[in-house]
């Protein structure tokens, strides 16, 4: 990847920048008016799995998939771009990546010395040269795709070796005996190596850690960079009790809160003896009782206004204290084919949102058409219980529902779903633990793909066979709720003991099916839906099939109950046409029976008719014979007189003979 | 020779389970001396909470001393339960069970015609030595070895597959496959085509160039020149004499060779998108997903050893000479 900048790559970086603000800028404006919430508007959806991104590019290029999950590099943009039958949009990732600092360890456990690092870090080289206009410089690590918790007012490190060697000064990091290396302030010697693992499978952040170790190493601070596989860097830095490290190049993945803030840098988080397997999320060793006040602010308050501020306040103390060094975010260009509209470029996704498989259809059509979405991975379970892989949730999240849905354009507003309004109250324990009760209101129209009635004892049993399973997975959801209660079949209360604003997006949760879930019990790890032929859910799309290591196929869920009016009417219309086109063919084949019976019937007649004068005729025939057999018996008789006659005649004249 | 052939055998038994029982050890040890741990992977991952991360230690038994592990893995192993996968969570077995016929399927086509056409080529080439044949199929060979096998299926993909539409790009069959079974299989066949061809090009040159050296070898001896003094036809003196003796190596090879049917090819599967135990393979690696890896381990020991037990016991029929 040339990471030298000539005057191509800058040009090409800077129509990139171009295109991340027209496309960026409007995620941020656009309204939920824009987002279709009825759906699917498409009859299939086709997931193809491509374990190698070129082969899935080129799916994408001959029309083998209509749209990607893979954010193309750098040389496929250019391609892509110039290609007319494909478009492309880009969005920020949902993370970040930064210099880990362990504040655990001389010297990077000194203030002074982990601002002059900070003042080392070439932000904008790492812009242009680097990420080459996929990426943003980040000075909180709070990115700006979190929307409003980011806060602009904090400290900035500006890139200045001046500043950065006064920091050092005034650390006490003097050379001393002349000799090019800065002696340290507390033995007096040179100072030792700063030890800095650098990924290596990560060319970015890579090359930002060469470029920096370089930068110290010029200041007269002697490195031991150690570039070695993610692995091996886990081992040193996480794993090791002994905390053998300095500095290293890290990066978190994140969600739509910034309680990552109180999750990765308090003191309760860091484990220096490695209980737990490892040093904990605080790994760094950051502990410092201002930041972990307003961590137990963050995580406990109930109200917007309290947790922004202390997300404020976090962010001033990271600066501050530099917890760690923000580098950049990520911004990925995703492409999909232009013959389909209605895709949704989702915040921290992407084009290929859940969205865009809810709301696309092909141009010029309303509705119709099969997506087929490719994916780089084999996903690994379709049993919602043990499924731990993204690609896994880009499946199971169309069958599945949530409680409610997140605004793709404005993390922060939570929509309604299947709750369809819901109300959160200060409640306090019978323990005397202040929580909060959430009373939801469900729709009352929605049905499971069997057919089978949603009801608030649907989510209710979720809950609670969550909890009593001790589902690894959903620990972090339900780990507040205290009890669930039932108050109507689709009015349910779910009872918390946190008073956290962020409690009610840990228990959206996609809804079981109790009539199925109840039956497998705690079997749940050994379930298989799909053999069982009960991968039912309530979502957009009903499971058909899926081939490990080839595809899975969904069909829109026709009975969905936000499916489009247009649609539904469009399926009526077309059972009705069913039915005329029934009776019509039944109609026609009673003309044909009628026309077949006046047939009939007129054959009949002529036959009758055909058949009377036969009769007619054999009866003159009759009657004729008899009239000759009358004639031929009178003949007879006469004949017989005249024998008999004759014959006494004779006899008589016999006798006179004699 | 029956009774000293019977007792090789039991000493070869005797043997190989004694290196199978080594393997298997090994394979026990090599793991957790590896560095990573799997609990902070899928911890970090998951964003588990501590008492969460705790809990899958002890379901995983990772904090068990390590004989304890041992003995359980031994067991476990043994009976053919290779436990849960600690990634996806699924039955190490039935995982392995699912991905083992397109392996063999890939790896089967591309070794049989590799030693085919490797085999005869070589034996032309032997033939015919210092013709443009000879110098062509060699050079050709060295060649198709030297390239790495990513770059050539990504050619292939891009030229037959992208540019001349005549073969697909991923996958091991059309997505949806066809109904019709004749056609099934032909359109698996037509998937199978690419990812094979890689293979061959990259494979079948040792094949030549180890039945072209072996003949070489043998077209020197002096039985052979008897044969040709005898009048024995070329033709005869080649197959008849020669291979059988050149054969030898050949048979080695292939016992070598077998157990790469099932590592499978973890680059070709990836850029084909062919789902088999190569990249199972890397998969459990980058994740120190220990059961997959074990399990896996454990046959790729299991079939080597039989393999060269299979091939011992095969040399002695085919080379008279052989006494035990």
């Amino acid at each position: 990847m040339g990471l030298q900048m000539n005057r191509k790559h800058a040009i090409f970086a800077g129509l990139l920048m171009v295109l991340m603000v027209t496309c960026i800028w409007p995620s941020f404006t656009a309204s939920a008016e824009e987002v279709e919430t009825t759906g699917p508007w498409a009859d299939e959806l086709f997931f193809k799995i491509y374990l190698n991104p070129e082969a899935e590019y080129l799916a994408l290029k001959t029309g083998d998939i209509n749209l990607m999950d893979w954010e193309l590099p750098a040389e496929k943009v250019e391609d892509a771009l110039a290609d007319p039958n494909i478009k492309t949009d880009s969005t920020p990732d949902l993370g970040y990546y930064l210099i880990d600092i362990n504040h655990q360890r001389w010297p990077t456990s000194n203030l002074h010395f982990r601002r002059a690092v900070a003042h080392l870090v070439d932000k904008d080289r790492i812009e242009t040269d680097v990420l080459q206009g996929f990426g943003y410089s980040l000075d909180s690590p709070v990115p700006v795709v979190l929307g409003s918790w980011s806060n602009p007012n904090i400290r900035k490190y500006e890139y200045s070796p001046e500043k950065a060697a006064a920091e050092l000064e005034l650390g006490g990091f003097v050379d001393t005996d002349g000799d090019g290396i800065r002696n340290d302030p507390i033995t007096g010697e040179n100072m030792a190596p700063v030890i800095f693992y650098i990924r290596l499978d990560d060319p970015e952040r890579k090359q930002a850690g060469i470029w920096l170790a370089e930068e110290l190493e010029a200041l007269g601070v002697p490195v031991d960079d150690q570039v070695v596989e993610r692995s091996v860097c886990a081992q040193y830095v996480m794993l090791d009790p002994a905390g053998e490290w300095n500095l290293y190049t890290g990066g978190w993945g994140l969600g739509r809160d910034p309680d990552h803030l109180a999750d990765l840098y308090s003191s309760p988080n860091f484990d220096p003896d490695c209980v737990g397997g490892w040093r904990g999320y605080n790994y760094p060793g950051f502990v410092n009782s201002t930041y972990d006040y307003w961590s137990e602010i963050q995580k406990s308050a109930s109200t917007y206004e309290e947790v922004m501020e202390a997300t404020f306040k976090l962010q001033e103390i990271f600066a501050e204290q530099v917890v760690g060094i923000p580098l950049y975010g990520h911004v990925g260009v995703k492409a999909y084919r232009k013959e389909w509209t209605g895709v949704v470029n989702e915040v921290g996704t992407g084009i290929n949102s859940w969205w865009s498989c809810f709301n696309m259809h092909p141009v010029g059509k309303d509705y119709g058409g099969k997506i087929e979405y490719g994916i780089k991975s084999d996903i690994e379970t379709l049993n919602p219980m043990t499924a731990a892989w993204t690609y896994t949730w880009e499946v199971l999240d169309k069958i599945y529902e949530p409680i409610y849905r997140v605004n793709p354009y404005d993390l922060g507003e939570d929509w309604p779903w299947l709750a369809e309004s819901w109300q959160i109250e200060e409640w306090t324990s019978p323990e005397g633990t202040p929580g909060l009760k959430i009373t939801f209101k469900f729709v009352e129209n929605a049905y499971w793909h069997d057919g089978v009635p949603f009801t608030a004892e649907d989510v209710k049993f979720t809950y609670d066979y969550l909890i009593e399973q001790e589902i690894p997975r959903y620990q972090p959801s339900v780990q507040f709720i205290v009890k669930t209660v039932l108050v109507d079949d689709y009015t349910l209360e779910v009872y918390q003991n946190t008073t956290s604003y962020f409690a009610f997006h840990y228990i959206n949760v996609p809804v079981l099916p109790k009539h199925i879930w109840e039956k497998v019990g705690d079997n749940w790890q050994d379930y298989d839906p799909v053999a069982e032929g009960e991968l039912i859910g309530l979502g957009p799309w009903k499971f058909v099939e899926y081939v490990p290591g080839e595809y899975v196929h969904l069909v829109a869920n026709d009975a969905y109950w936000k499916y489009p009016t247009i649609r539904k009417q469009a399926q009526e219309i077309s059972a009705l046409e069913s039915k005329l086109a029934e009776l019509e063919a039944t109609a026609q084949t009673i003309s044909e029976l009628e026309a077949r019976i006046e047939e009939v019937i007129a054959a009949s007649t002529s036959d009758i008719n055909a058949l009377e004068s036969k009769i007619s005729s054999l009866e003159s025939e009759i009657s004729s014979l008899e009239a000759g057999l009358s004639n031929a018996a009178n003949i007879s008789y006469a004949s017989i007189g005249i024998a008999v006659i004759l014959g006494v005649v004779a006899i008589f004249l016999s006798r006179r003979g004699a | 020779m029956e009774m000293s052939f019977k007792g090789y055998i039991i000493k070869r038994t005797i043997y190989s389970l004694v290196l199978l029982f080594f393997a298997l050890s090994l394979n026990f040890v090599i793991f957790r001396l590896a560095p990573g741990n799997p609990i902070q992977i899928v911890a970090s991952a998951s964003r588990l909470e501590p008492e969460m991360v705790e809990r899958l230690i002890e379901l995983w038994g990772l904090k068990e001393p390590a004989h304890v592990q041992y003995i359980r893995y031994l067991k476990s192993t043994l009976t053919w339960n290779f436990g849960y996968s600690y990634y996806s969570l699924e039955p190490v077995s039935k995982e392995i069970i699912e991905r083992l016929p397109n392996t063999l399927l890939l790896m089967g086509v591309s070794l049989l015609f590799a030693c085919l056409f490797g085999t005869i080529f070589g034996i032309y080439a032997a033939s015919k030595r210092g013709s443009l044949f000879d110098v062509t199929s060699v050079s050709v060979s060295l060649f198709s070895y030297a390239l790495p096998t990513f770059w050539m299926g990504l050619l292939l993909i891009y030229l037959l597959g992208y540019v001349f539409h005549l073969f697909p790009l991923a996958g091991t069959m059309s997505r949806p496959p066809p109904t019709d079974p004749i056609a099934r299989i032909f359109d698996i066949g037509w998937h199978l085509f690419l990812p094979a061809l890689t293979l061959f090009l990259f494979s079948y040159g040792s094949w030549l160039l180890l039945m072209r050296s072996t003949l070489l070898e043998t077209l020197h001896e002096d039985y052979i020149i008897t044969a040709r003094a005898k009048g024995v036809t070329e033709r005869g003196v080649l197959f008849k004499h020669a291979f059988r003796n050149a054969m030898l190596p050949l048979v080695t090879n292939i016992a070598l060779t077998i157990p790469g049917l099932l590592n499978g090819a973890i680059l070709t599967e990836t850029v084909f998108s062919w789902r088999g135990l190569g990249l199972y393979t890397w998969n459990a690696i980058q994740f120190n997903d220990y059961p997959v890896l074990q399990a896996l381990f454990f046959i790729f020991a299991l079939v080597t050893v039989v393999a060269n037990f299979v091939v011992d016991i095969v040399y002695g029929f085919i080379d008279p000479r052989i006494r035990y």
